[in-house]
């Protein structure tokens, strides 16, 4: 049985029916062709289909659809602004966090969060921080890398 | 003075991929009348298929396709023809697919699965692969002699074994009657999963016309287009394959995969174009998976720590098919010894089938699993003779421009220095290593250090090729066939051709998606080839341009061509810089003010073939590869003996890459390399049960290391003794950055604590195993000891 | 379940979200086995991709007001069964009053998970494995059920339990509330875990608390349920004899009660083992 459901989407208002089956990684990728949201496990193992609801981490893939009404969502489209990069989108770049690139879009959401908090992070805590999503080509330590200098950047 | 070799720049493809706006194939889904797929896979390890039944699926709504091995019962493989596109007669794995269907939804696909009754006959099925090897009765593939293989591979109908490789050298009896030492060890490593986080996904559509179009997440795009020729015979002039950005590839998705199957299914489905998109569990059941190993190694050492003979039996569990495996048998094989200059050896390299998930190419290409063993063991050979590790290895190593290498060879003077690497990485782990801690008697320091040395693996004529175009701006298109999967070799081919032709690098553009129909050809992206191979292709391509720049503008300065040099887009006379003309004048042709032109648009083309030669089938000797990067790596750990647990605090690299064409790259290249070996060697095991069901087909109980797992420091080197041959003296890295941790690690556990382990994974349950039966007393000394700290 | 096909999609339910907890009850009451209650959906969407659970009608509850409190009182911490693990963790005096329980959240699957993943639904989902089990109960947890048939109701976590993934709660009662007494001052708490990795489920856990009346430990993954073994006679009884005989004396009564089996994730003797070292480590913390 579909429902119509409202949606704030990296800023926009919509109206999108969904059934409730439906996980919001479908309704994202497949209904929003949002396709910068990847999936690797379909089962929060992975944390590819990291999305920020209304400014949180959360896992798409382990959220219905119909969960989400209501809520405003953000994907990478909404961190940058066109050709004008995000500092994190940057550092990034500078620091060789990049590889394949299918990690990148979970990577970055979940690194402009922790970079959005006032608090400095230690290397450590960052580590901690990432442990929901795995990286399988860079070895993480250059997205870390980059978080520290943004964290830096602030002050 | 080099103005873009060497330099850091940031990746080409950068601002796609952190955009999110990088496409995989994983994301392609408008095309029109896209139909979706999804198998079932056979319940069993071993049996025969008596009876299958879709009639209850066929007449579901949405359902298009149903297609079964029967369909199109030709065996696929590059090497060895052994694989079926789907189960025919037999099915010879616990997750080999038996029915595809395709459908107008996933979710339709699923349901109408459900329908499908299938009966079985079971047969006995065999796991070990060592048992395997020997076994006469239970054949996994009964039918072997009836199969199409490369006359480079030796497969031994009537038995398992899908490939026997030999190395013969010198005569080893002989050598061991005069060894003062022997030493016999066999070492293991199991079948692990490459766990690319972008699953396999192939779209596939064979039209009404006869012709086939697939996109693929495949490293080898003209291999599949070849290969897809062979299997449906049709002539690769109508067949277009498209390889968008790879979500990881480490050699998973090297070969062929699943492209057949959806072209099947999309013949059937009326000319549809079909889409199948695995998810986890079926990436880790159904599709392909790296060669488990087990090594029985005898060596012999003369009193003052010579290695004179070296005898030695690999056995590679390649799983139900051996398509690449064969490969990674004979390339292990043909290499056998690593970096060490042997005069007496006799090596046996069996890839073996077993009824378990087939396995393919992974990074380090068998040369991961012999170095675990051969740097075990030449650790446990120091230690017996008390000499120091790397002194020991270093009385034993190749030297360049002196020594054999195991294939009669002579090792070419710039083939860069073990040696160098060795003696780099060793100094800076024992220099830095700091004690453990008084209070917690149960953490034990140690460190532990490997050398390695591979080159790619590749046919003898495996080739290479580039064109180069220029556009009215004076930029240039570059057309490759190197996929790019991550690792970012198009930016340094770029950076190669920015150097040669003097241009900025923001003027050089290369694509990371492939086209085999446009595309320059290059065999495949595997072995650590392309840097070289197509770097070597490029670079030939532009100076082809420079050639035909230097024609015209020769004419139009008077000038004899020899004279002219091309810098900063500005060709000019050399000492009479006056005599100029800039490069956008050429480029597209030369217009004289009269209006009369010469030229034409530069088209720079260039090729480059691999220098090698065919393997003698008895001994082993030729030349096996067009270079061999050496390497060596190195660890400080603190083991707490109590639970088995390992904090890596240093790991230390040097690779003598000949020029490290982009640091920053390379850079990416040893971190994500070295965790990915870390997280190979202490926790990656495919386990399966008495039956064969694989038992941890997720990354739940299928551990990967996560960012909480990586060593506290990193350290690395990159050596660079140039190779002449090598785009400026480059050598490839890519696979390299795995080879040396897990023996390191091991050496370093023995190290610590005394304990020898040599089989993987080091996970802290068998570490603590290990140190439970070889030193029973110290844990019960040290349980106690929790109490009084 | 079928193992020949691997579902990506989910199975076909109805969904129901309502804004009061009598209408959760109603439900319950009226769809019994064939509803399932969804809190961070965690547990329950992994289960329903693989086809572990079909159920007719999925509940809802993250809108009951109810049960997303979060509070302490004089007397208790209340965790409404709603609120996310990352919630509970940012608690002021959660670190300093349970102790076990705040390292043990810290640790509760990755940070992501943490903000949809909750108390109540790890309870109800009974895991041998519950990360937040072995805390709860040392801390005496009580928890708060209600349905129609039966009201509001409370049972002590240590009855809760049954058998693997199996506790008392009928079909149609529901998690309210998890409520923690609040321990006397200067009780030490501590939660150790073993990993395979960064973040993994536990293979071993241990959580322990003690004052100068009560000495606690609770054992997961050890035993078909979390297991809560009370020390206190035997500390009171042997203040003079040696740490490592105290120990033994422990260790003894504990060896009794769990019984680790060897599975895809470890081995027995591992765990044993494990289960040992990390007793003798909690004891080194409170007789310190």
């Amino acid at each position: 049985m579909k429902t119509s459901i409202n949606l704030i989407m990296n800023g926009s208002r919509i109206e999108v029916s969904v059934l409730p089956n439906e996980t919001l990684l479908d309704l994202l990728r497949n209904k929003l062709d949002v396709k910068s949201v990847k999936a690797a496990c379909w089962q929060g193992d992975c944390g590819l289909c990291t999305v920020l609801l209304n400014g949180i981490p959360v896992k798409s893939c382990l959220i219905l659809a119909i969960e989400a009404e209501n809520s405003s969502i953000t994907t990478v489209e909404g961190l940058s602004d066109g050709e004008n990069l995000s500092k994190l989108q940057k550092a990034f770049i500078k620091h060789g966090a990049v590889q394949c690139g299918f990690c990148t879009p979970a990577f970055l959401l979940m690194s402009h969060y922790i970079t959005s908090k006032q608090e400095i992070f230690s290397r450590s805590e960052i580590e901690h921080f990432l442990n929901g999503i795995i990286c399988r080509c860079t070895g993480y330590k250059q997205i870390v890398d980059s978080i520290i200098e943004v964290q830096e950047q602030r002050d | 003075m080099q103005k873009i070799i060497g330099q850091p720049i940031p990746r080409k493809d950068a601002f796609e991929k952190i955009t999110g706006k990088a496409i995989f194939t994983f994301d392609i889904d408008n095309i029109p009348h896209l139909l979706y797929a999804k198998f079932l896979t056979s319940p069993y390890a071993h049996a025969r298929i008596i009876n299958i039944n879709t009639s209850d699926a066929e007449n579901l709504p949405g359902v298009k396709a149903i297609v079964t091995g029967r369909d199109w019962p030709v065996k696929i493989g590059l090497y060895a023809g052994d694989r079926d596109i789907l189960a025919f007669e037999k099915v010879r794995w616990m997750g080999q697919p038996v029915v595809a269907i395709a459908a107008k939804t996933e979710k339709i696909a699923e349901d109408a699965l459900q329908k499908i009754k299938i009966d079985y006959e079971q047969l006995p099925a065999i796991f070990d692969p060592v048992k395997a090897k020997e076994s006469k009765d239970i054949l996994v593939h009964e039918k072997m002699g009836e199969y199409e293989h490369s006359l480079a591979f030796n497969p031994i109908p009537g038995t398992n074994i899908a490939n026997h490789f030999k190395l013969r050298k010198g005569n080893v009896e002989e050598a061991f009657s005069g060894a003062e030492f022997i030493v016999k060890n066999t070492y293991t490593m199991p079948q692990v999963s490459h766990s690319y986080m972008e699953p396999i996904v192939s779209l596939g559509h064979y039209k009404k016309d006869g012709s086939i179009e697939v996109w693929s997440s495949a490293q080898s795009p003209f291999t599949v287009r070849y290969l897809l020729g062979i299997t449906f015979a049709i002539p690769t002039s109508k067949i277009t394959v498209h390889s968008p950005f790879i979500g990881g590839g480490f050699g998973g998705k090297a070969g062929l995969n699943f492209e057949p199957l959806v072209v099947l299914l999309s013949r059937k489905a009326g000319n549809l174009p079909v889409k199948l998109s695995l998810n986890r569990e079926e990436n880790f059941k159904s599709a392909p998976i790296r060669v488990g190993m087990v090594a029985n190694i005898k060596t012999g050492i003369t009193g003052n720590g010579r290695i004179i003979a070296q005898q030695i039996e690999y056995i590679w569990d390649s799983g139900a098919c051996a398509d690449y495996a064969v490969n990674v048998g004979r390339a292990a094989g043909y290499v056998s010894i690593g970096p060490y200059d042997i005069d007496n050896i006799i090596s046996d390299s069996y890839t073996v089938y077993t009824n378990k998930p087939y396995a393919t190419a992974f990074r380090g290409f068998g040369h991961m699993e012999l170095s675990w063993a051969i740097e075990r063991q030449n650790d446990l050979i120091a230690r017996k003779l008390r000499i120091d590790p790397v002194e020991f290895r270093l009385l034993n190593t190749l030297k360049p421009g002196k020594s054999y290498t195991a294939n009669q060879q002579k090792l070419r003077e710039d083939a860069g220095s073990i040696d160098e690497c060795l003696k780099k990485v060793w100094k800076e782990v024992r220099d830095n290593q700091t004690p453990s801690p008084n209070d917690k008697p149960w953490l034990f320091n140690g460190i532990g250090i490997a050398g390695f040395m591979k080159g790619p693996a590749q046919p003898p004529n495996s080739a290479s090729s580039a064109i180069v175009k220029f556009d009215e701006n004076g930029a240039i298109f570059i057309s490759v066939g190197t996929s790019e999967m991550g690792q970012g070799t198009i930016t340094s081919l770029s950076q190669i051709a920015a150097e040669e032709l003097g241009l900025p690098i923001e003027k050089v553009t290369i694509r990371g998606i492939r086209n085999t129909d446009s595309d320059a050809y290059t065999w495949q992206t595997v072995g650590s080839r392309s840097l070289f191979m197509d770097g070597n292709a490029v670079r030939n391509a532009c100076l082809d341009a420079k050639n035909q720049i230097f024609n015209i503008a020769s004419q139009v300065l008077k000038v004899p061509a020899s004279e002219l040099v091309l810098e900063n887009e500005i060709i000019f006379s050399r000492g009479e810089p006056w005599k100029n003309l800039i490069l956008t004048e050429v480029v597209m042709g030369y217009m004289f003010s009269s209006g009369e032109s010469i030229g034409g648009p530069i088209i720079g083309r260039g090729s480059y073939i691999a220098k090698m030669t065919i393997l003698d089938s008895e001994t082993g000797a030729g030349t096996p590869a067009i270079f061999e990067t050496f390497g060596a790596q190195g660890v400080e750990i603190e083991l707490n003996a109590l639970t088995g647990e390992i904090t890596i605090k240093r790991l230390v690299s040097a690779f003598d890459v000949g020029k490290a064409i982009n640091p920053l790259l390379c850079e990416g290249q040893i971190i994500g390399g070295s965790v990915m070996a870390l997280s190979l060697a202490m926790n990656e095991e495919l386990k399966y049960n008495d039956k064969g069901k694989l038992l941890n087909p997720n990354l739940v109980d299928y551990i990967v290391s996560r960012s909480g797992d990586i060593p506290k420091e990193f350290v690395s080197f990159l050596i660079e003794n140039p190779q002449h041959d090598g785009p400026f003296g480059a050598r490839g890295i890519g696979e390299l950055t795995m080879l040396g941790v897990p023996a390191a690690l091991g050496n370093a556990i023995q190290n610590a604590i005394g304990v020898s382990i040599k089989d993987l994974p080091l996970t802290a349950e068998n570490v603590w195993k290990a140190i439970s039966n070889q030193k029973p007393e110290l844990i019960q000394q040290l349980k106690e000891k929790i109490l009084e700290s | 379940m079928n193992t020949t096909i691997s579902y990506t999609s989910l199975p076909e339910f109805e969904f129901k979200s309502p804004n009061i907890l009598k209408e959760v009850l109603s439900l319950l009451n009226i769809h019994r086995s064939d509803a399932v209650i969804l809190a961070g959906g965690t547990d329950l969407l992994p289960e329903l991709r693989h086809r572990i659970k079909c159920p007719k009608v999925i509940i809802d509850i993250k809108k009951i007001p109810e049960l997303n409190e979060l509070n302490l009182s004089d007397k208790f911490l209340n965790i409404g069964a709603a609120v996310p693990i990352a919630k509970v963790l940012s608690f002021p005096k959660l670190e300093s009053l349970f102790t076990a329980l705040y390292q043990s959240l810290q640790d509760f699957c990755d940070e992501i998970l943490r903000n949809r993943a909750t108390i109540g639904g790890n309870i109800a989902t009974s895991s041998p494995a519950a990360d937040s089990a072995g805390p709860l109960l040392v801390f005496d947890a009580i928890i708060e059920i209600n349905s129609i048939s039966k009201g509001k109701h409370t049972v002590k976590l240590e009855n809760f339990f049954k058998g693997v993934k199996t506790n008392c709660l009928e079909p149609d009662e529901l998690i309210t509330r998890i409520r923690l007494p609040i321990p006397e001052v200067e009780t030490k708490s501590a939660y150790f875990k073993m990993k395979r990795g960064a973040e993994d489920i536990a293979l071993v856990g241990v959580a322990g608390a003690s004052n100068k009346t009560r000495t606690v430990f609770a054992y997961s993954a050890v035993a078909p349920t979390p297991i809560l073994i009370n020390a206190s006679a035997i500390l009171a009884q042997n203040r003079n004899q040696t740490k490592e005989d105290l120990f033994q004396l422990i260790w003894n009564q504990i060896q009794g009660r769990i019984q680790p089996i060897s599975d895809v994730r470890s081995g027995k003797e591992y765990r044993f083992h494990i289960a040992e070292i990390y007793t003798r480590k909690m004891l080194q913390e409170f007789l310190k």
